[in-house]
């Protein structure tokens, strides 16, 4: 049996949980990649100064790729997260539990990043 | 979820104790381990650095003294430490969808090794980069 069927199908149903893991992980190698590079590379010293942080964020490809940056991350933060709990074999009312907190951290932290960004870019 | 397809009530703790014991384990499982702990430390990082950039709120002058202290050689090593832990992590995530694909499965020894050569490569380059300025 391939491997892939192995480790993406848990208990009959397939493991979306982790193929969205692997997935986002993909897309991180490359965000991650330009959003260091652009902050950290290019920027004189290593960081950017604060005109430096809000030129950057208004440039809309930036604004985009930084966006989807900080959701995949937040994603693949929490996915992990959740798989490290579950390993622990919670019962069902505990999972429940565990997938409303992750959502809701992983859901605020990128509404706050939002807000933050949009703040930034509009002073 | 058990073999049986009983659930357990409650968190056990065994289980988060024998997790740390990396006795009788091949290269694998120190693998998985080790992705697990870079998982984590990312994800605290993650945390502080949303509070770090939280900084932009208070404006310019607050911004631009928190990043002077940034460019000083303990952060800088800070940011090289922060580099190796997100290689490893990201490139063995790379070797663990290489192998749910089914390719490579025979060489995964050789290949977890040349991802990691590779990613010290890439560290050594990132710490001049860094250092120089």
């Amino acid at each position: 049996m391939a491997t892939i069927t192995r480790v993406t199908r848990w208990g009959g149903y397939p493991a979306w949980a982790w193929i969205l893991q692997a997935a986002s992980g993909v897309l991180l190698v490359v965000l991650l990649s330009l959003h260091i590079i652009a902050q950290h590379f290019v920027a004189p010293g290593g960081v950017l100064d604060y005109g430096g942080v809000v030129a950057h964020l208004r440039n809309p490809v930036i604004f985009v790729l930084e966006t989807a940056f900080a959701g995949s991350v937040l994603f693949h933060v929490f996915a992990g997260v959740r798989a490290i709990l579950l390993d622990l074999a919670p019962s069902k009312a505990q999972e429940r539990s565990i997938n409303v907190i992750l959502t809701t951290l992983g859901v605020g932290l990128f509404v706050y990043g939002l807000v933050l960004t949009l703040v930034v870019v509009t002073r | 979820m058990t073999g049986n397809g009983q659930h357990n009530t409650a968190l056990r703790w065994g289980d988060s104790v024998r997790w740390f014991d990396a006795r009788r384990r091949g290269l694998g499982m120190w693998a998985f381990a080790l992705n697990r702990i870079t998982g984590v430390l990312l994800m605290i990082y993650l945390l502080v650095h949303f509070v770090n950039i939280s900084v932009l709120y208070l404006g310019e002058t607050a911004w631009n003294q928190l990043m002077d202290l940034f460019r000083m050689p303990p952060f800088l090593i800070f940011d090289v430490a922060l580099v190796l832990v997100l290689l490893y992590h990201g490139l063995n995530g790379i070797r663990l969808v290489i192998l749910a694909l089914d390719i490579g499965v025979a060489q995964q020894k050789r290949i977890f090794w040349g991802l990691m050569a590779f990613g010290t490569v890439v560290a050594v380059f990132t710490a001049f980069g860094l250092f120089r300025g």
